[in-house]
């Protein structure tokens, strides 16, 4: 079966990030990034770029400092204020 | 419920379930910042494999997620040699079993993109962050024009330091 994955450098031979030296902070502009992406065969699609606008990038920036276990942490204790919150709010309505 | 996703992850891992987190939970691995309440785990369909991923999800009672309560719903290896996809609810949280993912493929062709991650204190497949933007790229729905948008922005702040 073909996918969109072939042609992909296979992950295991790239180098992973998870702390990411520090930069910055400066916003990059549309060919600086759009060189970023076609390193990796990506061609920017206007649609992608519009919704790209109200991405919070700091909190991209904050993730990346993290390790990948930190980040599942973080993202679980999330969803569950996230679900008190719902249930919170049912309560309040009389659910 | 909120989705405990240690224990998840921790159950595959301990019976050796072969399988590789994709979708918002590998996301979130790689730095995403958006929500996501369930895991997905594409799983590799072989006999073995599918036995100890019916042996290590069982004692947590998966029911499809949805349906009606009461359904002759049988989780165990047979049910899931005669389907592919499941979107299941568990006792430790939602929990999606693909046997093919939209853009990707099965687990033989995925693995190869995907990374080793410590996490929880067990080493755990994730699928790599240029596969996961090119295969939502590519299955091309709607749903996911944020969740781009956003992989390409962590694309690009992993890679201008």
């Amino acid at each position: 079966m073909h996918t969109a994955l072939e042609g992909l450098v296979p992950q295991r031979s790239v180098k992973m990030h998870f702390v990411r030296p520090s930069h910055d902070n400066r916003d990059l502009d549309a060919d600086e990034e759009a060189a970023i992406l076609r390193r990796f065969g990506f061609e920017p699609d206007p649609v992608i770029e519009a919704y790209k606008r109200d991405v919070d990038r700091t909190l991209l920036r904050q993730n990346l400092k993290r390790s990948p276990e930190e980040r599942w942490r973080n993202f679980a204790a999330a969803v569950a204020l996230a679900e008190e919150m719902r249930r919170a709010g049912a309560s309040g309505r009389g659910r | 419920m909120a989705a405990d996703f240690a224990g998840i992850v921790g159950v595959f891992a301990d019976l050796g379930v072969e399988a590789i987190i994709i979708e918002g939970l590998a996301a979130q691995a790689h730095g995403a910042a958006r929500l996501t309440q369930d895991v997905d785990f594409l799983y590799r369909r072989t006999p073995d494999n599918i036995d100890r991923l019916t042996t290590a999800l069982a004692p947590h009672i998966p029911y499809p997620r949805g349906a009606p309560p009461g359904l002759p719903f049988r989780f165990d290896s047979r049910t899931i040699r005669a389907g592919l996809n499941f979107t299941l609810t568990t006792t430790i949280g939602d929990v999606d079993l693909l046997g093919e993912m939209a853009g990707g493929g099965t687990y033989e062709q995925v693995v190869p993109h995907s990374v080793e991650l410590p996490i929880f204190g067990r080493q755990v497949l994730v699928l790599g962050l240029e596969a996961l933007i090119r295969a939502k790229r590519a299955a091309g729905r709607p749903k996911d024009f944020e969740a781009i948008a956003e992989l390409e922005a962590l694309l690009v702040e992993r890679e201008r330091g």
